[in-house]
């Protein structure tokens, strides 16, 4: 077994530890916004683990640099929706008050 | 209206000729450098993604040239852009952010004592560039413990998840990485009255 055997196995789990925790923080968070926390950030690490692992399982220049692609583009996808999100939660949290 | 000012060929017009003319030109150029700039990282895009396989690059012409206008007709040439040799340092800054973000968020579920206190904050902003506070707010999300909820009034809404640990100097420095990543002076040392939004 080489050194990447053993690699890419714990970028694998590190990265399911953290949809995990993006996963529980969505069941044990109370309000939608500190929800939004949890996707945003620990899925976005999670899925950067997973990547590195596939780029290193695959070992091409031509993987990596889709799996680095996909990945920019489910960070910047992650940006603007969370912000979206955190705008409609909060305008509603507002308009409840008004009412 | 410069044409008009050039065919007349009135006295005191050739000044305004000229200055329109110079404005028209670097447009233009503008056009030219971004078409061909946006053409040039789709294509790049397009083989990362076929493997610069044969077959694919017939499909891929027309969904380049695609991609490039309607990146043109929502981002039009002349709105500020980033500059590619600062976003070169701060990608992995960022990304290195991005990861203390999601480590404190399972710091924090995985605690019993589900340690947050989330609450909303208003962040005064430098500056009212829509481009540059976008791109902010998007920065800020990623972030460990804040969410950006856009601009209102000149500050940036951000939700907090811990009152306690919310660090408004990082987010004012972060905003001064962004301003520098556009091209956008930033004053060495801004007091708070500086800044839009400011209450």
């Amino acid at each position: 077994m080489t050194i990447t055997d053993y690699i890419i196995p714990t970028l694998l789990y590190t990265g399911v530890f953290f949809y995990a925790a993006g996963s529980l923080g969505l069941l044990r968070f109370r309000d939608a916004e500190t929800r939004l926390h949890a996707l945003t950030k620990a899925d976005n690490v999670g899925l950067g683990f997973v990547a590195l692992a596939a780029a290193l399982h695959w070992g091409s220049v031509t993987a990596a640099v889709k799996i680095a692609a996909v990945w920019l583009f489910a960070l910047m996808a992650a940006g603007v929706t969370a912000q979206l999100m955190a705008r409609r939660a909060k305008t509603g949290a507002e308009q409840d008050t008004i009412e | 209206m410069d044409d008009h000012f050039c065919n007349v060929g009135e006295r005191g017009a050739s000044q305004s000729c000229h200055l329109g003319k110079s404005k028209k030109r670097t447009l233009e150029n503008m056009k030219t450098l971004a078409t061909t700039s946006r053409l040039v990282a789709f294509s790049a895009f397009w083989l990362a993604l076929t493997g610069a396989a044969v077959d694919a690059l017939y499909h891929g012409l027309p969904v380049v040239l695609l991609a490039t206008w309607i990146s043109l007709v929502l981002y039009p040439a002349g709105r500020p852009g980033i500059r590619l040799w600062w976003a070169v340092p701060y990608v992995p800054h960022l990304l290195l952010r991005g990861f203390w973000g999601g480590l404190d968020v399972a710091r924090r579920v995985l605690d019993p004592r589900l340690p947050v206190r989330p609450d909303w904050r208003r962040v005064p902003l430098l500056t009212n560039i829509a481009e540059v506070n976008a791109v902010l707010g998007g920065v800020v999300s990623v972030l460990p413990g804040s969410l950006a909820a856009g601009t209102r009034s000149g500050a940036l809404e951000v939700h907090v998840v811990d009152t306690e640990d919310f660090d408004r100097r990082s987010l004012e420095a972060e905003e001064r990485r962004v301003l520098r990543l556009f091209g956008v002076p930033v004053p060495a040392h801004e007091s708070t009255e500086g800044r839009h939004g400011s209450s």
